[in-house]
């Protein structure tokens, strides 16, 4: 593992079988010549920020498994972010009166990729903690799966440093409308975001992203500041956004954004 | 032999060369036709849903046969008018022999236009739940999930109520549960609720509620509702049956059998009944 910092993350091609620890998910490895094979299994504790070997030197009965015949040129676990929107809740609604705006530091589980060749392609790959499902939209025929996050959205001023296990998006609102916008819960557009982390530091951040109310209530202008975030400016992709869109500056309903 | 007889004439005849047309155009046309079929299919498969695409490829299938057939036919020497009118006297009397069949096909009609389900779709029809396999302008075919093919005839499907399992993208699931009287009902809201919070697959929103149904024969009854994505509702399901039964039993929560309280009666001697007797009539008597 090349990195001291992100001990989980690099080339994984060890003689004999390798664990690993990162928060509350925790991985085994056997590599063999043309094959691999992979266990991850997980706590309850989304937390969690533990670091290094697993707990056990062999995989719970019940982990989940997977057997790949894949070339070892390039094995390595790579860090990405979540593949569907995921919801998060401030610790408190937030009221934002117009004119006004807010930024908040969203905390979301990172996903581990297991990938493999020239150009490197997942072969596998799970949530270091795997969160809830929920639905996001106006009604129940309406709207979008999501993962829903359990930890809140905090302010910026009152964060602390994450998990390992874990990348921090900063997301700032904009409210440009009528009357007071009331926060209750947002949906972070994980798939379209790409992943940093700074040399020497084991957290991981993506890009920031502002959503601005339009004067017209029912639409939201979401646009992605593409680059590392202001908190991590020396940031190194780690990840490219699962959805490559060329617009950094889009528009959704303000109900499939902010609930 | 009259066919030996006159093979040699009608070797050196037209008639040779107009049935080697025909050939000629039925190999050709043959190709023709597969190749525009499976071209609309190619192009409705990307515009529109499985439905639309199976709808597209067999309109221009049967399109392409009509003119096909129509064509080797005049090619042979057959008045085409003639056959038309006859295919139209056809048609009138097999409509009257087959009215079942006309409503069906009508059935058909209507149940394309209104799109209450497509191929490939979970509805329940009475009582068969089934996959959609095939919808045609006679029938809906339906893979039941033990693997019976279950035809059912348009009018019927027109007639019945069809529930569609699959229409929307989330469902709730209505778990009926009992429990004791003696237990706290806040309490067991609350392993409830946990217990749906720890499964990964059950929705946060819209968030599991409870309802507090009445008070049974033997139990206090709720009813817990849950979401679940539909493609994981059975695994979710089963996951939170299993799951609150654990909860319960860890909580002491008791899911009662049906019961009956009896209470029996005092020990108390049973009270005499005798007639009263007057002093008067008994001194008279003697």
């Amino acid at each position: 593992m090349p990195d001291p910092a992100h001990p989980f993350w690099g080339d994984c091609t060890t003689d004999g079988p390798w664990t690993g620890r990162l928060g509350p998910m925790e991985l085994w490895l056997d590599v063999r010549p043309g094959e691999v094979e992979i266990a991850a299994w997980q706590n309850e504790d989304a937390l969690d920020t533990r670091l290094g070997p697993a707990s056990t030197p062999e995989p719970p009965h019940d982990a989940r498994r997977a057997r790949f015949a894949v070339p070892l040129d390039g094995l390595a676990l790579a860090p990405a972010l979540a593949d569907r929107p995921v919801v998060v809740r401030p610790e408190v609604p937030v009221h934002l009166p117009p004119g006004s705006s807010i930024t908040l530091l969203i905390s979301t589980p990172l996903w581990v990729q297991l990938v493999a060749g020239t150009p490197p392609v997942s072969v596998f790959e799970g949530p270091s903690f795997r969160p809830s499902d929920t639905w996001f939209g106006p009604s129940p025929r309406e709207g979008l799966l999501c993962y829903s996050s359990r930890t809140r959205a905090r302010l910026l001023s009152t964060a602390s440093p994450t998990s390992p296990a874990r990348a921090s998006t900063e997301l700032t609102l904009n409210n440009f409308g009528a009357d007071t916008l009331v926060v209750v819960r947002l949906s972070l557009p994980a798939p379209r975001l790409a992943l940093y982390a700074e040399p020497g530091s084991a957290e991981h951040w993506s890009e920031s992203v502002t959503f601005t109310r339009q004067a017209n209530d029912h639409l939201a202008e979401v646009q992605i500041q593409r680059g590392p975030p202001a908190s991590a400016p020396g940031g190194i992709q780690v990840a490219p956004p699962r959805e490559i869109d060329p617009q950094n500056v889009f528009r959704r309903a303000l109900s499939s954004l902010v609930g | 032999m009259d066919i030996f007889t006159h093979l040699p004439d009608w070797l050196h005849s037209d008639a040779l060369f107009a049935w080697l047309r025909a050939l000629v155009l039925f190999v050709v046309g043959l190709a023709v036709v597969r190749f525009a079929t499976r071209s609309a299919g190619r192009a409705a498969a990307g515009r529109w849903n499985a439905q639309g695409a199976m709808l597209a490829r067999r309109t221009v299938s049967v399109l392409g046969w009509t003119l096909l057939a129509a064509t080797v036919l005049n090619q042979l020497g057959f008045k085409l008018s003639v056959l038309m009118g006859a295919a139209g006297v056809l048609t009138v009397a097999v409509g009257f022999a087959s009215q079942t069949a006309a409503s069906n096909l009508i059935s058909g009609l209507f149940l394309i236009g209104e799109r209450p389900f497509v191929v490939g779709d979970v509805i329940k029809v009475d009582d068969v739940t089934g996959e959609v396999t095939d919808i045609d302008l006679v029938s809906v075919k339906l893979r039941t999930f033990d693997n019976l093919l279950v035809r059912v005839p348009n009018e019927a499907l027109l007639k019945s109520k069809i529930t569609n399992l699959t229409h929307y993208p989330i469902r709730r699931m209505d778990l009926e549960i009992g429990v004791s009287y003696s237990q706290d009902v806040e309490q067991v809201i609350e392993v409830l609720r946990d217990t749906a919070d720890r499964i990964p697959g059950c929705l946060d929103e819209p968030e599991p509620i409870v309802i507090h149904k009445g008070y049974g024969d033997s139990a206090v009854l709720l009813q817990f509702s849950a979401w679940a994505s539909r493609p994981r509702f059975i695994e979710v399901r089963t996951r939170l049956l299993i799951d609150i039964k654990k909860a319960f039993d860890a909580n002491g929560i008791v899911i009662p059998f049906p019961q009956r309280t009896l209470h029996t009666a005092t020990t108390d001697p049973p009270v005499r009944i005798a007639p009263e007797r007057s002093t008067d009539d008994d001194e008279g008597m003697v």
